[in-house]
Formats: C-alpha cells, sequence, structure tokens
C-alpha cells in the first residue's frame, strides 16, 4: 500500500477526500461518493498512481452509522506495486439512496463484482452495463448480507418457472428459440385463451 | 414430438433463419456443475453468451458472520475445495495480520511446503479436467494418480483428504509429522514423473494443441483491468505473483521462477500451470532443506492459541484458557485489513473488518476465480461451441470459490 | 448579577494511569474510576457494600507525592542469568479499594509492570486449588476468574500438588446452594446478607487455604435477600438453586425490564434464551433512585409468572378454542356496543404490567368505547424496610 497515493489523491480532489487512515498496513481513502468514479478514473490513469489492476469491490454494512454502507474498493498498480483501498460512505438507516457511479467504464472486471455487491446489499451501480443479480435468484427476495437480514432467514417457494425457456438478460423475451414457443410456452397458450 | 409421417406443407419444411439458443450446464459434464452459459449460436459461432454463476452459493461470507474467527476455517476450507490448505493459510494470515503476531519459523515453513502442495494439486486437477473434457482421459488419471501422493502426505499430515481445517490463527492445528519430510522427498519424483507423463500424451496431440493454440486469447491490459491474477494473468505476460511481488510466510528466502507466457490463450495458461507445479516442487525441495525439525508450530499467547487438551482435562487454567478462546473467540483488534496470498487461481484475498470483538463483523473473500469467470464471456463470443470448453477448463472455476 | 454564583469548590481530580479522573471527597480510588467508568480489576469490592480488601486484585501503584520518598519494599528476584536471587526493591503496591482519594493523587494501574505483575500473582494464588468446574459451572461465560486470568494472568500455576478439596454442592437455604471448592472468601455474600438483609446468617470459617462460608449455626439462609448473595458472587460458589444447570450464560440475552411483583418496581434485566423464547432469571440492574443495585427473592424469581399458570390457549366459554376463534367470538359479543357504553365495563388486572393495562385500556375506550372501568385487587402482602413494599400491586410504583 502506498502512503503517497494517499497525499496525491489529498493534493488533486481536496476535500472530496474525506478522510484518509492508514491500519495494518493498508493505506485508506474515504471519497465523497459524488467523486467516486472521478477519482477511479484519476487513479487509473495518473501515471503516479497508475492503478491498472482492478482488484475487488465489495460493501459493509453498518446499521447504526449514518450513512449506513460503506462501498470498498481495492486497487493495484502492476507497474508500481502500490495498493490502495478506496472507500465511500451512501446510503441512509433505510438503504435509502444507495446508489454510486459505477466503475465499469473504468476497469470492466467491475462488472461482476459491482453485480455481487448489488445481490447481497442492494447497492445500485449507476451506469453499470447489466445491473441484475448474479449468486441469488431472480425472485430472491431482500440482500443477504445486509445486518438485518436474518441469517435464518427462509425464501418463499420460487414456483417452477412454467416457461423454461424465459430469457433472462441480456436475451430479450423474443430473441432465441422461436420455433420452440409455438408448441411449449404455455404461459402463451394461456394468454390466448 | 409431433409424428413425422404428418402431410406439411413446403413451407413448413424451411429451417428458420433465426439464431439459437443453447444452454450449456449447469448439468453438462465440463460445467463442473456449477455453472450455466446460455449461448445464443449462429450455426457453431457464439454470437452472444451470458455466464450465470451462483449454483454454489452457500451464504458463504454472512456464516461467518455468526462464529468466532476460529469457525471460519471450515468454510474457508470449502471455497477452493481443490487447494484448501491455500484458503486455510490465506485466511490465518489475515487474521494474524490483524492481530500482529507472526507465527514462529517453523510453522511458515510448514505452511509453505503444506500450501505448494495444495497448489501442486490445484494445477493438477485443473489442468487433467482439462484435457478430460477435450476428450484425453488418460492424462486426467494420470494427474488423478499424481494428486494421490499429494493427498496421501495431506491424510497423513492432517486426517483428511480434501477438506483439512487444518490451519489456525496463530499457527497450525498439528505440528509437522516425523515422516513429513521423507514423504514429500519421496513423492515428489513420482510426481514429476507422472506431470512428464501428461505433457508426452498431450503436448504433440494435434487434437489437443488445435483447440489450445491461439484460443481464448486476451492482452495483457484486459486481463488488468479484468482483475485477472494468477496463471490466467501470467499467461499474458504479466509475471504478478503475489509471492514475488509481496512475499510473505517464507517466500522471500526461496528461489523460484515465474513463469510467464506470450499470447494469453488457452496453451499458455496450460504450460503456466504445467510450469508452476515444477516451480512448486523446487520451492518444496527448498523448503524441506531449510525446514526446522523441531522447534514452536504455535505462536506462544494463550489468547490466541488453544492449550494442550491434556492441560485442559487437568487444570484450571488450562481450562479457562481452553473456554475463553472457543466460547468468546480470539479477541481481534477493531479496524479492517486485506490480505492477499497467491491461491491456485491468483490472488486470494480477505477483507476483514472487526468490532474488537471474537466475532468478525465481516468477512469478505476475494476469489480469483470469480474475476477470471467473469471474463469468459468476451473471450467465447465470436468463438465455437467447441472452443467453449477448453476455455473454461483454463479459468479453473471452482464453483465454492466462486459462488461464495 | 446581584448575587453572584457561589464559586464552585476547585474541582478534586486524581491521576490514574495519566488520566484526570475527578472525584468527591471521601472516594476511594475505585470508587473515582468506577464513576469515570474505568474498571479496576477487583474481586471483593461491590459499590453498594463496605470494603473489605481481602482479595488484592485491585491493587495499585501510589506514586510518592512531589519530593516525598516512595514507600519500597526488599525483594529477592530470580535472575535466570544468574541461576540465583538478587536482592530489589520494589513499590509498595496499594488497594485502590481502600485507599481514599487525595487531589493531585498519582495512581498507575494498567501502566505499572508491577501491580501488572501483582495481579498475575493474585490470580495464580485464587486458581491454585479451583477445580476444573468450568465445563459444569453456571458461572462459566460471566465469571471473574475466567475474565481476569486471561486479562492479567495467562499463566499456568507453579503449584504441582494436589488441592485442597473442600465440600460441594452444600444447600444453605431454600433457593442457594454453595460450592467451597469455587469460592474465592471474598466475603461479598456474608456483607450482603449483614449489610443489605440486615440479617447476618452467614460467615466465614478457618483461614488460608482452609477458609468458607458457613451458615450460623441452627439456621438457614433464608432471608429475603438470599439471591442477592448469588448475584454478587463473582465467581461460581454460590448457585441459585432455580437457574442452577438450567442454562448456559452464553446462550441468553437481556432485556430491560421492570419487577412485577410489587409497589417499588425495581429494575431488572430479563434473561432469555432467544431459540426457545423462555426466561430463565432477572437481574437487579442499577438504579440508585429505586433499588440501587438490588431486589427481592420473590422479584428475582417473579420472572416465572410470564411463562407459568398462565393462560396461554385461548378459550370461549371455558373450552378451548383457537386464536381466530376466540377473537370472532369477542368480536361477535363487543358488536353494537359503542352506541350503548354502559352495557359494558373493563376489568384492569394487577397482576399485568403498566403497558398491557394501558393497551387495554386504549383498546376499550377506542375501540369498544367503553367508559366503566375497574381494576382488580390485590391483598396487601408482606413488606419489609429494604425493597419489599406491602402493596403487591406494580402499576401503583408508576
Amino acid at each position: 500500500m502506498s502512503q503517497k497515493v494517499l497525499e496525491l489523491l489529498k493534493a488533486q480532489f481536496g476535500s472530496k477526500i474525506l478522510e484518509t487512515s492508514s491500519q495494518f498496513g493498508d493505506d485508506t481513502a474515504v471519497v465523497e461518493p459524488s467523486a467516486w468514479r472521478e477519482v477511479a478514473q484519476f487513479l487509473r490513469d495518473d501515471s503516479r498512481c497508475a492503478m491498472n489492476m482492478f482488484t475487488d469491490i465489495t460493501a459493509v454494512d453498518y446499521p447504526d452509522r449514518d450513512p449506513r454502507f460503506e462501498v470498498v474498493c481495492h486497487l493495484r498498480s502492476f507497474d508500481k506495486g502500490h495498493r490502495i483501498r478506496m472507500k465511500a460512505r451512501i446510503g441512509d438507516e433505510y438503504a435509502d439512496g444507495l446508489e454510486i457511479a459505477s466503475l465499469v467504464p473504468v476497469w470492466e472486471g467491475a462488472n461482476w463484482f459491482e453485480r455481487e455487491c448489488y445481490d447481497m446489499f442492494g447497492v445500485r451501480f449507476v451506469g453499470h452495463p447489466d445491473l441484475r443479480r448474479i449468486l441469488m435468484y431472480e425472485e430472491f427476495k431482500g440482500h443477504p448480507l445486509r445486518k438485518d437480514y436474518p441469517a435464518q432467514q427462509t425464501q418463499p417457494l420460487v414456483q417452477y418457472r412454467e416457461g423454461v425457456l424465459d430469457k433472462l438478460a441480456p436475451f430479450g423475451a423474443d430473441e432465441g428459440m422461436p420455433f420452440g414457443r409455438q408448441t411449449h410456452d404455455i404461459s402463451r397458450n394461456e394468454e390466448a385463451n | 414430438m409431433e409424428p413425422l409421417d404428418e402431410e406439411l406443407e413446403e413451407s413448413a419444411l424451411e429451417l428458420p433463419s433465426e439464431p439459437m439458443q443453447l444452454n450449456m450446464g449447469p448439468a453438462h459434464p465440463a460445467m463442473h456443475g456449477t455453472v450455466r452459459i446460455v449461448l445464443e449460436l449462429s450455426g457453431e459461432t457464439i454470437t452472444k453468451a451470458d455466464v450465470q454463476i451462483g449454483y454454489l452459493h452457500r451464504g458463504f461470507e454472512k456464516m461467518c458472520e455468526r462464529g468466532t474467527w476460529t469457525q471460519c476455517f471450515p468454510y474457508v476450507d470449502r471455497l477452493n475445495y481443490v487447494s484448501p490448505m491455500l484458503n486455510n493459510v490465506g485466511f490465518a494470515l489475515a487474521v494474524e495480520k490483524m492481530l500482529g503476531v507472526t507465527v514462529p519459523e517453523r510453522c511458515q515453513y510448514y505452511r509453505v511446503a503444506l500450501g505448494e502442495l495444495a497448489r501442486i494439486c490445484d494445477h493438477l486437477v485443473c489442468n487433467g479436467a482439462m484435457a478430460m473434457e477435450l476428450g484425453a482421459f488418460t492424462p486426467f488419471l494420470y494427474c488423478a494418480r499424481a494428486r494421490e501422493i499429494i493427498w496421501d502426505i495431506f491424510e497423513e499430515e492432517t486426517g483428511a483428504r480434501v477438506t483439512h481445517s487444518f490451519g489456525r490463527v496463530g499457527g497450525m492445528a498439528r505440528p509437522p509429522t516425523a515422516m513429513f519430510k521423507d514423504m514429500v522427498r519421496s513423492g515428489l519424483p513420482r510426481l514429476l514423473f507422472m506431470v512428464g507423463e501428461t505433457e508426452k500424451l498431450l503436448l504433440k496431440n494435434r487434437i489437443f494443441l488445435d483447440r489450445l493454440e491461439g484460443v481464448g486469447r486476451v492482452s495483457k491490459e484486459t486481463a488488468f483491468a479484468l482483475g485477472w491474477t494468477g496463471p490466467t494473468l501470467r499467461s499474458t505476460g504479466a509475471a504478478y505473483d503475489v509471492r514475488r511481488a509481496h512475499p510473505y510466510l517464507v517466500y522471500d528466502r526461496m528461489e523460484f521462477d515465474v513463469p510467464v507466457g506470450s499470447a494469453g490463450d488457452n496453451y499458455d495458461r496450460f504450460m503456466c500451470r504445467q510450469e508452476e507445479i515444477r516451480q512448486s516442487v523446487r520451492i518444496l525441495e527448498q523448503v524441506l532443506d531449510q525446514m526446522p525439525d523441531s522447534g514452536p508450530v504455535n505462536i506462544d499467547d494463550p489468547r490466541i492459541v488453544l492449550p494442550p487438551k491434556e492441560e485442559v482435562y487437568t487444570t484450571i487454567e488450562g481450562t479457562i484458557q481452553h473456554f475463553k478462546i472457543v466460547m468468546e473467540g480470539v479477541k481481534v483488534p477493531a479496524g479492517e485489513c486485506y490480505s492477499y496470498t497467491e491461491a491456485g487461481n491468483g490472488e486470494l484475498g480477505f477483507y476483514l473488518v472487526s468490532d474488537g470483538s471474537g466475532t468478525p463483523y465481516r468477512v469478505r473473500i476475494r476469489p480469483p476465480c470469480f474475476a477470471a469467470v467473469a471474463g469468459l464471456q468476451q473471450l467465447i463470443e465470436g468463438a465455437m461451441i467447441p472452443d467453449v470448453i477448453p476455455t473454461f477448463g483454463s479459468m479453473n472455476m471452482i464453483g465454492g470459490e466462486c459462488d461464495h | 448579577m446581584s448575587n453572584p454564583a457561589p464559586t464552585a469548590p476547585p474541582k478534586m481530580t486524581i491521576k490514574l494511569d495519566g488520566r484526570e479522573i475527578p472525584f468527591e471527597k471521601g472516594d476511594t480510588i475505585i470508587r473515582a474510576a468506577h464513576k469515570a467508568g474505568i474498571d479496576i480489576p477487583h474481586y471483593c469490592w461491590h459499590p453498594g457494600l463496605s470494603v473489605a480488601a481481602n482479595c488484592r486484585m485491585c491493587l495499585v501503584e501510589v506514586l510518592p507525592p512531589p519530593g516525598r520518598p516512595a514507600m519500597q519494599l526488599d525483594i529477592l528476584r530470580w535472575d535466570p542469568a544468574k541461576k540465583e536471587y538478587v536482592p530489589q526493591k520494589k513499590p509498595k503496591l496499594l488497594p485502590a479499594c481502600q485507599q481514599e482519594c487525595t487531589p493531585g493523587m498519582e495512581i498507575l494501574s494498567e501502566s505499572s509492570a508491577h501491580v501488572d505483575e501483582a495481579r498475575g500473582a493474585v490470580q495464580e494464588l485464587l486458581l491454585l486449588n479451583h477445580p476444573v468446574d468450568c465445563p459444569i459451572c453456571d458461572q462459566a461465560g460471566e465469571c471473574r476468574l475466567q475474565d481476569y486470568w486471561l486479562e492479567h494472568s495467562r499463566k499456568s500455576k507453579r503449584m504441582h500438588e494436589e488441592p485442597i478439596h473442600k465440600p460441594k454442592g452444600q444447600v444453605f437455604g431454600p433457593t442457594i446452594v454453595y460450592d467451597a471448592e469455587r469460592c474465592i472468601v471474598c466475603t461479598r455474600c456474608v456483607r450482603v446478607s449483614a449489610e443489605i438483609a440486615k440479617d447476618p446468617v452467614l460467615s466465614i470459617r478457618e483461614r488460608g487455604n482452609l477458609g468458607e462460608v458457613v451458615v450460623a449455626p441452627g439456621r438457614e439462609l433464608d432471608h429475603d435477600y438470599t439471591l442477592m448473595t448469588e448475584h454478587v458472587c463473582p465467581v461460581g460458589a454460590l448457585t441459585s438453586a432455580d437457574f442452577r444447570f438450567k442454562a448456559r450464560v452464553w446462550f441468553l440475552r437481556s432485556a430491560r425490564t421492570i419487577c412485577q411483583g410489587c409497589a417499588t418496581g425495581c429494575n431488572a434485566f430479563l434473561d432469555y434464551d432467544p431459540r426457545n423464547n423462555t426466561p430463565y432469571r432477572h437481574r437487579p440492574r442499577d438504579n440508585q433512585e429505586v433499588n440501587k443495585y438490588w431486589m427481592c427473592d420473590e422479584g428475582m424469581l417473579s420472572y416465572k409468572n410470564a411463562t407459568e399458570k398462565r393462560q396461554t390457549s385461548a378459550l370461549v366459554g371455558g373450552d378451548d378454542a383457537t386464536l381466530a376463534e376466540a377473537l370472532s367470538a369477542a368480536k361477535e359479543q363487543l358488536q353494537g356496543l359503542r352506541d350503548d357504553p354502559e352495557r359494558v365495563a373493563v376489568i384492569l388486572s394487577a397482576e399485568h404490567s403498566v403497558e398491557d393495562n394501558f393497551a387495554m385500556l386504549t383498546l376499550a375506550r377506542t375501540y369498544v368505547g367503553a367508559t366503566d372501568f375497574f381494576v382488580s385487587g390485590k391483598p396487601l402482602g408482606r413488606g419489609d424496610a429494604i425493597l419489599m413494599a406491602e402493596d403487591k400491586i406494580q402499576i401503583r410504583a408508576a
């Protein structure tokens, strides 16, 4: 990790870097949520940072804090070998306003990590090309890694998907397998009746 | 099916020209039972692909928030269940980083040795399975036979063949057995022989090579942006290995090369893994020479390490120590830390948040193959269906790790 | 303006581990620290009891006033290099529970190596004869011996002789069972009996290794505050016959409650097991205005009223019914009473809590439209000058 990157960030963004800290040898910058992508872009493109290796995006839920959630991003530079942790605090106690800019335009690897974060915490990444659940199924209720989601919670039974060929994104409803539908798509038959 | 002897109009016999949608997995033999790839095909060419994971999601991170730090070990075992020891060591190192303790030297060597054995396992399974999915069954059996040598060692050391739960915060569950070094010494040449045999079977095989060379190519920059690490990244020519870039344990005393590829295709990923097996053997030989035969394995701190069982049963101090650690857990200082080690698939990160109690507040694992599988879609789009098999195989997706 | 506020007396402070702490005249060091939220480890001291200073766990190093020599002891210390004992000096440590604060006093607690060593030694001494009982001991999980061993000692004892054996499972009275082997003879229970219950029925027999708590000959431990002796016991020596072997404390969660036993309204914690939703015990909750640190036996055991001898299923006309049936029957009977409120009267129970009665009252007023309310009574019971009120209706406390 690198103290130098923190200094650079503070010099570049000033008050948009809310706080910086170093603990256990990790350097952390808490950035203003509105500057999330801007800071990420700078970290990647500035030659002194050169954070070209995207490592991780996740979130942590602190129900007692306001803002309640922390979105945490870990980055590394291949050439310099330094790392940084970037955090933003968003969302109120009802998890409203849980939105932050997507980093997919900066590192395409952020795609799945942000989907997982959305799935587990309900963080909406604005500008994400394909934000849908990844580990859980579409019918899942709630976001399991939030602290107010009880670990022994059971989920409603999901009906057997009659239209086995229902298209999950990125396929639209009318894409693919047109000739199977005429005889096998029961739901469509019911609609017709 | 409609009966074929039915009278059909001419127009009904015309094949529709729309693209076809095809489900690969989760029940496909090459999908390791845990992934579904929805393909849209034009002929045999893939025009669109969607990789869907989550079939092995067990809420690992949620479960970790319910037990003590030590109780996470069985869970991390089941992340990458092909090389559980590397996860054990990685998690132990992460907690130790927060506690600010370093395990004794003997334990460090022991962890390196067990970790390298697990890494060989991982690569053997990956390459063997990849060959098998391409129809070459014999190499897989050779690899399985070679893995058996390692599993025998693990069984002797830990009592379990697959999920060992052998790591502990501040050390290992038990010190190395007396025959550990001998077993590894006698096992390695046999293992190398079988690895060589595997290569002999495969590397001059036209069918095998045609489906590896030039297929699933990735550039270095894309691999970086995708968050790739480990053999998949190294195959593109970027020599990033956590053991070399940020040495932990005693890796800074080891001499080994970081093999890199040049093209970033399936062949390079295969060969990187093969070469890493040899490098791991090299590390193992050095570890066996340097590892002390006696000395403590666990750190000496009653707040972290369990007392010997006979003390628990006979002295009140041992009972109290045992009780406190088991019931309340190791108290980890409040804060957060990101710790990373080189696992079989690349950088295995643990982002831990502690509130100062004996229970983790948040355990986030950064599974290396999650990033790799995330990149699969763009690799197979535009390729042919048969290319999916080796490309997916070379990602070494391990469901437990990828799906948490 | 003409009346300047009387100048406040200068705030008196002591310095504990470099931190300034205010104190009032007469405060001991441990009490001043306790008020400031700092816990100096202790067994025998209790904020509501007199000072005994016999456990020696709260020893602290008091620095001499400027210009005065430190009180020092000559000791022999083992030198591992020379392999012999060498004469050395060490400061005389003082028990924080007994030493009164003086302005400007400087005290080292956590930051003194001598104090650390002394506490480790005290802990080793207390565990010398302690049986290996944690797995079967009710106190395990909230035991001072366990906590302080990990915090201050972390060493095995050096004695390898057979420990002293003493009687186990002695019945002291209807509510208390005593285990002499676990006892550290801190005399808290003796002081509770004498000072709080005003019934000095407990005492200490023998001394040193052989010391144990005994009940006065011909008597039982049967005053109204026997469970307080168990509550103050810092170890597992005194156990409550009611709670004994019922639950393990690490499975319990605490809810804040008010005792329903009498009009005093003692503040309490209700410990319950969230897995089966069963209450297991009351623990007094500090409230200096009401019950200080204490509760009577009757109140301590009144948690059972929540589950025992209580109608737990619905009845219609004396016959068992489902909840839905009972509700619809009630709805039918109460239907239309709004227009004619004199036909209905509501009886509130003295057995219920204020909250329950308030809910009933609100329901009756707003939905039923009742205007007549009666409150059932309860005969006066036994009271005393300590906590127990003769009036057994808790709502009068509110």
